[in-house]
């Protein structure tokens, strides 16, 4: 597996890491403000943990608002990353493998943050975790997958959170990056970017009887092609497609790169904005 | 040697610099937001921690005053009571699920009667008959000719499930369902207007309208008579002629307007309210909230006896290091020592009641005010001892007077509309009652179901159309009685051995020829046929109690045939009464020189 190390797009600032390092930069905020928060963080009464949190915590709102905001933070730029790289065709350079795990981390990424979405348990994360119960629940496993997933309470899914996926897609990305650690600038330039969020805005709860119920913005489309379709399975299609084709892609010829993803993402795109003006 | 600021200047427009005064910019935010947020939740859950959690709902609420140190809100908090989100920050989850009328028997079991709490009361109380109404109910249906006997019948629960009611069932639904003690409250107004709400229907104290919100309304074991006015004023009028009170038909000469426009005369009220006794002075907390039997009528939860505050005997008394887990803590609650108490006839132990050597018994009042009375014990006189008596209740002499309804027209008009309590709305339909005259008189009496001679009255003589085109159906019924007007004088013996309506013959004159009587009914006044039976013991009216009867033949005649006697032998102490047959015997075979009456023999 050949270590990605891709060039800057033209024009880049010199003092600018890459984006891919300042998706990695975040990590640090994410992990340690995530430790503080374990602390007051209870998953027998998430919500109400989350509101003393909030309220009760000394700086409570503002770690909580650097654990928010750098997760986001880490997903916008590693998706601007993942975009640059396949723009620069990054996927011809390097091994399939590296590749795969590259591809493979999306998921995750997408994953470890829809965990702790629901973890605060408020009206939108109890809507979502009812759709994600149902939606798991039509794969033919029996179940398996919802139980390993969600499992049958918030405990299990803190677990995920907290353990279990994070660690796993830590160790994606450490094998995706093949550095030790980010450099201070890459660390330096997204904590304060969160630092500044957290102490200016509060990371959302939703209100009780909140209506209509948002999915987080990165599932929005999702939600909104759900909404839109007969069957609860056909929205997942084309996400599943352009995962495979991505995971395929070093192997086939790239003509109809861009189609696909204009194809595929443009109407998320579009779903999400309709989702979100709903 | 390096000049510091040339040294910062080549760092002026590093990325390092503007990471730096960002981060102390928003540092220096954030500890503003900390400063000046208000830190009333920080404050307040050490301050208010209940089992353990914090109660933030006294953050908002504070200073909340009214309630007793039992029901203190630093150590219940509010949710124990009223649910809701005591651990939200915001009125809107805090407030999601919350109970205003704590108590209300459809969250009961998550308010008052959590396990901690009054599990067993609610339990009770939702069982008992001021819940399922069985009697009520019972009976309405048999009147309207829906069930066969007066017994048996569903709950108020059960009605409500009704998808088409029958035309008892809404009947009920309209006219009596408001008593029901399940019915829900709609606000906080305390006064003989206000219904149902389970537990606040008696336990709240305080009357009149519901003002200021920081004072909760006090929470109380010493219930006013005034918390059972409202329902019991009708029906029987127990509440009404304990008090003095006599209701009239609209139109009468009154002295009294009632809280809900009835008008009503002042007359003589019952000893014991006279004394100043209330309702929960006699009636017990087994009685009123329930014992956990499904009892089908009143009579059968009742355990107070006239006997337990003016034995006939010495009392049996319960040690009190012997008495039971709930009888310990209501005198807790009330603060009272534990001593020896008598027992009801059903095992309670009457803990308020205290034997004197001398046999009299002191009663403490359960009630609002701190009082004692002095009971003596029943007489052991020729009145007492009157052979052939041995069936009488204590009411069937002692009550001076009852309602005695003298009809009711019932119709159903289906064009009108009316509240349906069950549901809490309004319906299409509607029924109307035009009562006839009440008259008050002594009760009639009868049989109940444990062979003892009893007060009764009228019970729903009614005449009844359910619907337009329906017949008009009648019917005469007759319900035992506790009429509530205890006289410390017994009614005289004349007013049943010699008075034909008390028998249940109706109205009429009872004429006696020598030892022979003979009963001349009044001309037919009405609609309404008040007779319960007739002399040859052919029933015209019904019991309202499948067990309960008017007298037989043979028993009235046995009645009537001693009012021969009275005019001359009017003492319980004549010697004709130590054996009555033995002197009519005596009698009848010529041997009693001194009667006026002639012996068949001499006619």
């Amino acid at each position: 597996m050949s270590p990605l190390r891709p060039k800057a797009p033209h024009g880049w600032p010199a003092w600018l890491p890459s984006t891919g390092s300042l998706a990695l930069g975040c990590l640090p905020v994410v992990l340690v403000s995530g430790g503080l928060l374990a602390i007051h963080f209870d998953p027998a009464a998430s919500l109400a943990s989350v509101e003393a949190i909030e309220e009760v915590v000394p700086f409570g709102f503002l770690v909580r608002g650097l654990h928010y905001f750098a997760g986001h933070l880490f997903l916008v730029l590693g998706l601007i990353h993942a975009a640059a790289r396949l723009g620069a065709r990054d996927y011809r350079r390097v091994a399939p493998a590296a590749w795969g795990v590259a591809v493979l981390m999306l998921p995750l990424a997408v994953w470890v943050m829809l965990s702790g979405f629901l973890l605060r348990g408020d009206p939108e994360a109890i809507g979502a975790s009812e759709v994600a119960r149902y939606l798991l629940a039509l794969l033919p496993d029996g179940g398996h997958t919802r139980s390993c997933l969600l499992g049958t309470s918030a405990a299990a899914l803190y677990a995920q959170h907290a353990a279990t996926a994070t660690v796993l897609l830590l160790v994606l990305i450490l094998a995706h990056a093949r550095i030790g650690w980010p450099t201070a600038h890459a660390v330096a330039l997204p904590t304060t970017a969160a630092l500044c969020l957290a102490a200016i805005a509060s990371a959302p709860i939703a209100p009780q009887g909140s209506d209509p119920v948002h999915a987080p913005w990165y599932l929005l489309g999702l939600q909104e092609a759900l909404a839109r379709t007969p069957h609860p399975a056909w929205p997942f299609l084309p996400p599943l497609v352009l995962l495979a084709w991505l995971l395929v892609l070093p192997r086939v010829t790239d003509r109809w790169l861009h189609a696909a993803l204009a194809g595929l993402v443009a109407p998320y795109l579009l779903l999400t904005v309709l989702g979100w003006t709903r | 040697m390096i000049n510091p600021l040339a040294a910062l200047g080549r760092h002026l427009d590093t990325p390092r610099v503007i990471c730096l005064v960002a981060a102390w910019l928003a540092i220096g935010v954030a500890i503003g937001r900390e400063v000046g947020r208000d830190h009333q939740w920080r404050d307040r859950p050490v301050a208010a921690q209940v089992n353990g959690r914090p109660e933030r709902c006294l953050a908002c609420h504070t200073d909340v005053t009214g309630l007793a140190p039992a029901h203190d809100p630093e150590a219940l908090g509010c949710s124990s009571c009223h649910l809701g989100d005591p651990l939200a920050f915001d009125e809107n989850r805090a407030h999601a699920g919350m109970e205003r009328f704590p108590g209300d028997l459809a969250t009961a079991t998550e308010s008052c009667g959590q396990a901690a709490c009054h599990a067993e009361a609610v339990r009770h109380v939702t069982g008992s008959l001021m819940n399922t109404g069985r009697g009520m109910i019972s009976v309405d249906r048999f009147c309207f000719g829906e069930q066969a006997a007066p017994d048996g019948g569903p709950t108020f629960a059960d009605l409500a499930r009704e998808v088409v009611p029958t035309p008892a069932g809404d009947h009920l639904r309209r006219l009596c369902a408001s008593c029901h003690l399940a019915t829900r409250r709609d606000d906080h107004a305390l006064d003989r207007f206000t219904r149902g709400g389970g537990c606040a229907a008696c336990h709240l104290a305080e009357q009149g309208p519901y003002q200021d919100p920081a004072h909760h309304r006090r929470l109380t074991v010493k219930v006013d008579s005034e918390r059972c006015f409202g329902c019991h004023s009708r029906s029987g009028r127990i509440s009404l002629s304990y008090d003095g009170l006599a209701e009239v038909a609209l139109g009468e000469p009154y002295d009294v307007e009632l809280y809900d426009g009835r008008p009503a005369r002042r007359v003589v009220p019952d000893v014991h309210a006279a004394a100043g006794m209330g309702c929960v002075d006699c009636h017990t907390r087994a009685e009123v909230m329930g014992d956990g039997v499904d009892h089908q009528h009143k009579e059968e939860a009742i355990e107070i006896a006239c006997a337990d505050c003016h034995p006939t005997a010495p009392s049996e008394l319960t040690p009190a290091g012997e008495l039971d887990a709930i009888t310990r803590r209501l005198l807790a609650l009330r603060g009272w020592a534990e001593q020896a108490a008598p027992r009801s006839r059903k095992g309670t132990p009457l803990y308020f009641l205290a034997t004197e050597s001398d046999g009299r018994v002191t009663v403490r009042s359960r009630g609002p005010e701190e009082r004692r009375w002095v009971a003596g014990p029943t007489p052991d006189d020729p009145d007492h001892r009157l052979a052939g008596h041995e069936r009488l209740a204590c009411q069937a002499c002692h009550s001076q007077r009852a309602p005695l309804c003298t009809g009711c027209h019932t119709a159903y008009a289906a064009t009108d509309s009316q509240w349906d309590h069950l549901v809490g709305r309004e319906r299409a339909g509607r029924w109307q009652e035009e009562p006839g005259p009440i008259d008050y008189g002594p009760p009639l009496l009868g049989v109940v179901a444990d062979g003892r001679i009893f007060p009764f009255i009228p019970g729903m003589p009614l005449r009844l159309q359910t619907g337009p085109d329906q017949p008009w159906r009648q019917g005469s019924y007759f319900a035992p009685l506790d009429p509530h007007t205890t006289t410390r004088a017994a009614r005289p013996c004349s007013g049943c051995h010699r008075d034909g309506a008390t028998l249940g013959l109706g109205p009429g004159t009872v004429a006696y020829s020598g030892p022979t009587w003979r009963f001349t009914p009044a001309p037919d006044s009405g609609d309404f046929d008040l007779r319960w039976t007739t002399p040859d013991g052919h029933a015209v009216g019904r019991a309202t109690r499948g067990a309960a009867r008017s007298f037989t033949a043979r028993e009235v005649d046995r009645i009537l045939a001693v009012g021969a006697c009275l005019p001359c032998h009017e003492k319980a102490d004549d010697p004709i009464y130590q054996d009555f047959p033995a002197a009519h015997t005596t009698w009848h075979n010529g041997r009693a020189s001194q009667c006026r009456l002639a012996p068949p023999a001499a006619r």
